[in-house]
């Protein structure tokens, strides 16, 4: 309609377009620097963002000075300064709004569960970190690429930071950038754990780090995590070492480092002791000893030795004590051993000479003994044999059978025991010798026999685990199957205290899995979901378009 | 107020006499549909089915079919001559806005009303974590408006509906899958401040896993006004061309 | 009423409307009349609220178009050159929208009774994109005056259409302009001729002739035409006429010739020429000054 006079058909930029961009980027800079000064105070960024502003807002004002001016005084200035403007005042309207909004932390948790909600139970784990001197610090490793993951984390860790009253802090690490920081977690992050917990020492690391394994609980594991931080160097458990036993400093796959390992990342401090020792310079097994542990040996307990262990009893101490089959003459816990007296005498418990043989047995030979029936009813065996969970059986290599007491002085009780189509093989010649055994009527013991029993004395305190096997606390054996490292970790655990003391309840959730929907309502869903209600809608759509077509 | 409500008032009408909002509504129905089955077989006895299944899946569906069920509103206006009319009458640029906003959004809310046939079968069978859905579906609702919203903005711009609902669509792509840009970036703050920029920012550590937040209320309602407020710009700006 | 006082309209650098002037009363219906691009469109666009002028004084039934844009809107029915419709509402919808949105007391009965007065009461349920171009018109003006504004601003309300329809929409105009005040453009004289008791001619965005065609004439610089045809030999003639005093000029046409003058003596001399000569004269008349020529040499000079 309006043809362009010639001269107005050049491509010259006008004045007006400047000095609106320029009104663009300085509006546009002066929230940005707003933002920039709350949230970092005065940095390079505000510097930056000072800059641009000025710039920006000297183009408009430079360009458009008639504008200027009636921003001034309150004239109308051209419609699409004003758009501009009114349009920037607005997204700072809206930007402030959030800002302020984020800040008050306004949080509602919808989940029926109140899986945003910290339980009675953490929230009294949280008050006794709060109580504490020591910082404690959530790290947690996330790359540019897992920023969505970090924002859903972050909803818990949240949790903690208030519950706590900053006692517990997360700090987000990324480990592309600061790969210092992440170095000595390399091997957890390659296994996909990227979350740690630990106190903060005064160098900014962490110490008694433990990993935490961010599963769908996530409040479950974090706060488990918190209490055995909080639990970490309370529990001393001894390991002996001058019976010949296993070493918990080997790695091979006869060691016990795995077990070392494992006790450490539960904040259990780990030392060893020697019985020898103690007892040619008559000292007593340290008072902080919360158990200790005797892993295959192989000799005989000297009498002195007996004492000490005597007393450590008496005072209510805990003894871990895994017994082997070795062909010898100087077998620990032998038939007559005094230690096999003085245990069957206090706590009922004794090691057999006999070894059992499991027909029933699915292990690669008879004499690989699995947990045919375990006794779950007890801290020891409650994790056992889960139904699903093969994983969760225990293996014994060439076990002892132990005798147990059923008029004991003290409580004792079996956890672990073979088929009924066992027996204790006597012969242990042509056992090791021949590698052949068989059922002797008169001379072997017939099953079922008991492998891992345990006993506990009300009065004293004092406990006692006994295993007919040493093997499967080696290396090679303890994690196949998962059941052999469970059965140990959790001896001690109700040998120390420990579990007592770390044991978060994980609380029920109502919202149960699916239950069982018949093929048949399946296919009725199906049908008023995808054919019904869909249909309707395209016929619907259909016949309207029909009845366009006809008028 | 009143134009408001009769631009509203036709504006609904149309999207219930359109075929195209019909075969919309069943792309709706049978894509949420299909996924609900899904995970349906593939939970019974197992798991409980996920509470934001549907408004998750939305939440990328909305990307296209937002502009979809904007494009026309006032692009189709402004190739008919009808927004001259419009302009001229008695009304508010704002009202003429609004109004069409208003009607798509509550097109919008019927189409997600339907979707909780879902929920409803879902109590029949199990013990769903209504709570849970609930807070999804405030989400999507205020999620989707937004998307609308966007879609608005660039039906005003332009009077082409398919060029209208390309760049709408590509906006909300934008806006979505920015923090794929986040994922280049050297920083991981900065991937966390373009995360926070994103419509999935606000959704995914909120919305989708049973938090409703004040800030991520405060960005969905920001984005419709400062759309909103745009697309009115926009309008009035052709008085001036 | 409109009023239109130095209206001036510039789009960036281009001026579209140069202090423009002029008004309307009520009864009457003005033409605007140009060229394309003359601004036509433009003022009318001012006029409806569509756009606000650059600087000026425009009142639509006393009211200022820019201070009280909502008021000035309210009284005024507007059809665009296009027709704007929606093709899926039916005829009595669309009406009845366009009632609603102008504030129309009594809606309904409103709307019926513009579609009884354009003949649409029949097809009132039928989609508007069943309509003939014909009958679109027709809806144009019908939702233009659904309201009953004071003022209607028509913008070529016959181009398209086809010759009876034309006619048929003529009339309705016509008929509409009891104290109502018309303003309708148009590029068709013939029709500006029929209709209009005024004429605004406009070019480049300015008025270059305003006022009733009989004041427009005698604006002209006073010119006369007569059609003489004689029986006589023709280059003859032509000699003769063309020494007539207060020739201005001779052209031929058809058997006869065109003579153009300064005033009416022309006729005297005219008949005193053929006396003289004794010539046979065969016809003598005068040629209405048309609004054509008023126009062309408006637009021209």
């Amino acid at each position: 309609m309006n043809a362009p006079q010639p001269e107005q058909r050049s491509i010259r930029i006008t004045r007006g377009q400047i000095g609106q961009t320029g009104l663009l980027i300085g509006g546009t800079s002066m929230i940005g620097l707003v933002l920039a000064l709350l949230w970092q105070g005065v940095s390079t960024l505000t510097i930056t963002l000072l800059a641009t502003t000025i710039t920006g807002l000297a183009t408009w004002a430079l360009a458009l000075p008639r504008e200027f001016r009636s921003l001034l005084t309150g004239r109308q200035a051209r419609q699409s300064t004003l758009a501009i403007l009114s349009t920037l005042i607005l997204l700072a309207i809206v930007v402030a709004t959030y800002v302020i909004v984020l800040r008050a932390n306004i949080i509602a948790d919808m989940t029926v569960d109140e899986r945003f909600t910290l339980s009675e139970q953490s929230q009294s784990i949280l008050r006794a970190a709060a109580l504490s001197n020591r910082e404690i610090e959530i790290r947690a490793f996330y790359t540019p690429q897992n920023i969505d993951q970090r924002e859903i984390d972050d909803q818990y860790f949240q949790l903690y930071e208030a519950g706590s009253d900053g006692r517990v802090r997360i700090r987000y690490v990324d480990p592309q950038a600061e790969p210092g920081l992440a170095a000595p977690y390399t091997d957890a992050l390659a296994q996909g754990i990227y979350v740690f917990m630990g106190y903060v020492n005064d160098d900014g690391n962490l110490t008694s780090v433990l990993p935490v394994a961010m599963s769908g609980r996530q409040e479950e594991d974090i706060s488990q995590a918190l209490a055995i931080l909080l639990a970490s160097g309370q529990f001393t458990v001894y390991f002996e070492r001058s019976l010949e036993t296993l070493d918990p400093l080997n790695t091979q796959q006869q060691g016990m480092s795995t077990i070392r390992r494992l006790m450490e990342q539960n904040g259990i401090i780990v030392q060893p002791l020697e019985l020898a020792v103690l007892a040619t310079s008559n000292e007593q097994i340290p008072r902080n000893a919360a158990a200790l542990v005797i892993a295959r040996p192989r000799r005989q307990l000297e009498t002195a030795e007996i004492a000490i262990l005597a007393n450590y009893l008496q005072r209510g101490g805990a003894l871990f004590i895994a017994g082997d089959a070795f062909l010898s003459d100087d077998l620990f816990m032998g038939n007559d051993s005094a230690f096999n007296e003085f245990m069957w005498e206090n706590y009922g418990l004794r090691l057999t000479e006999a070894i059992i043989v499991d027909p029933a047995s699915s292990g690669e030979t008879q004499l690989d003994i699995l947990s045919a029936q375990v006794f779950t009813n007890n801290a020891i065996g409650a994790n056992l044999n889960l139904p699903e969970q093969p994983d969760t059986g225990v293996v014994f290599h060439i076990a002892r059978a132990i005798e147990v007491d059923d008029t004991p002085p003290v409580q004792n009780g079996r956890v672990i025991m073979s088929s009924p189509s066992a027996w204790g093989e006597r012969n242990w010649t042509r056992l090791f010798q021949q590698n052949d055994y068989s059922f002797e009527e008169d001379i072997d013991v017939a099953g079922p026999l008991t492998s891992l029993a345990w006993a506990f004395d009300e009065d004293t305190g004092a406990k006692i685990v006994l295993v007919g096997d040493g093997e499967f606390l080696t290396n090679g054996r303890v994690q196949s199957p998962q059941g052999n490292s469970i059965v140990f970790m959790d001896s001690i655990g109700w040998m120390t205290g420990f579990t007592e003391e770390v044991r978060f309840e994980p609380r029920g959730f109502t919202t149960t899995p699916l239950l069982f929907v018949g093929g048949q309502q399946l296919d009725v869903i199906a049908f008023i979901t995808l054919i019904l209600m869909p249909g309707t809608m395209l016929v619907i759509s259909t016949g309207i378009w029909l009845r366009r077509m006809r008028t | 107020m009143r134009a408001t409500w009769l631009v509203f008032r036709r504006e609904l009408g149309q999207y219930f006499t359109s075929p195209l909002a019909y075969l919309i509504a069943a792309g709706f129905l049978l894509l949420t549909g299909v996924t609900f089955n899904n995970d349906l077989a593939f939970s019974i006895g197992y798991r409980p089915v996920e509470p934001a299944l549907i408004p998750n899946q939305l939440a990328t569906v909305m990307i296209l079919f937002a502009p979809l069920l904007t494009m026309r509103l006032l692009a189709e206006e402004q190739r008919e001559g009808t927004l001259e009319l419009l302009l001229t009458s008695p009304i508010t640029d704002t009202a003429i806005v609004l109004g069409k906003f208003l009607s798509a959004w509550t097109y919008y809310s019927i189409l997600l009303a339907l979707t909780l046939i879902y929920q409803i079968i879902l109590v029949q069978i199990a013990f769903p974590d209504l709570g849970h859905t609930a807070g999804a579906y405030i989400g999507i609702w205020l999620y989707g408006g937004a998307a609308l919203a966007v879609g608005i903005l660039f039906s005003a711009l332009t009077e082409n509906q398919i060029l209208s609902a390309f760049l709408a669509t590509t906006t909300l792509l934008l806006l979505y899958f920015g923090d794929g840009l986040g994922q280049i970036v050297a920083s991981a703050e900065l991937a966390q401040i373009i995360f926070n920029l994103t419509l999935r920012g606000h959704f995914i550590p909120s919305f989708a896993i049973g938090l409703v937040r004040g800030e991520d209320i405060v960005y969905f309602a920001g984005i419709i006004t400062l759309c909103l407020f745009i697309a009115i710009q926009i309008v009035n700006s052709r008085r001036w061309r | 009423m409109i009023e239109v006082k130095n209206l001036v309209k510039r789009y960036g650098g281009f001026i579209a409307v140069n202090h423009i002037s002029f008004d309307a009363h009520p009864g009457e219906i003005v033409g605007l009349l140009g060229p394309n691009g003359a601004g036509k469109t433009t003022t009318m666009r001012i006029l409806t609220g569509y756009m606000p002028p650059t600087s000026g004084e425009v009142k639509v039934a006393g009211f200022d178009v820019l201070n009280d844009s909502m008021a000035a809107r309210q009284r005024v029915g507007y059809l665009p050159e296009r027709v704007p419709l929606y093709p899926d509402m039916s005829v009595e919808a669309y009406v009845l929208y366009w009632a609603r949105l102008r504030r129309t007391p009594n809606a309904r009965q409103r709307t019926q009774q513009v579609l009884e007065q354009f003949n649409l009461l029949d097809r009132r349920k039928k989609l508007v994109r069943s309509l003939s171009k014909g009958l679109r018109q027709r809806l144009g003006l019908a939702q233009a005056i659904v309201h009953d504004p004071p003022v209607l601003i028509l913008d070529e309300p016959t181009i398209g259409i086809d010759p009876k329809q034309v006619v048929e929409v003529r009339e309705v105009i016509r008929n509409l302009k009891t104290q109502r005040t018309i303003l309708f453009s148009s590029h068709i004289l013939s029709e500006v001729e029929q209709l209009c008791d005024r004429v605004v001619i406009l070019d480049k965005g300015r008025v270059v002739g305003a006022g009733t065609r009989e004041i427009l004439s005698q604006q002209l610089q006073a010119e006369v035409k007569f059609y003489v045809a004689v029986n006589a030999d023709v280059e003859h003639v032509h000699q003769l006429l063309l020494e007539l005093p207060g020739v201005i000029n001779v052209s031929s046409e058809g058997p006869g010739f065109v003579i153009t003058a300064a005033d009416e003596t022309i006729r005297q001399h005219i008949m005193s020429a053929i006396t003289i000569n004794q010539l046979d004269l065969l016809e003598l008349r005068p040629i209405d000054t048309r609004l054509e020529d008023i126009f062309m040499q408006r637009v021209e000079s």
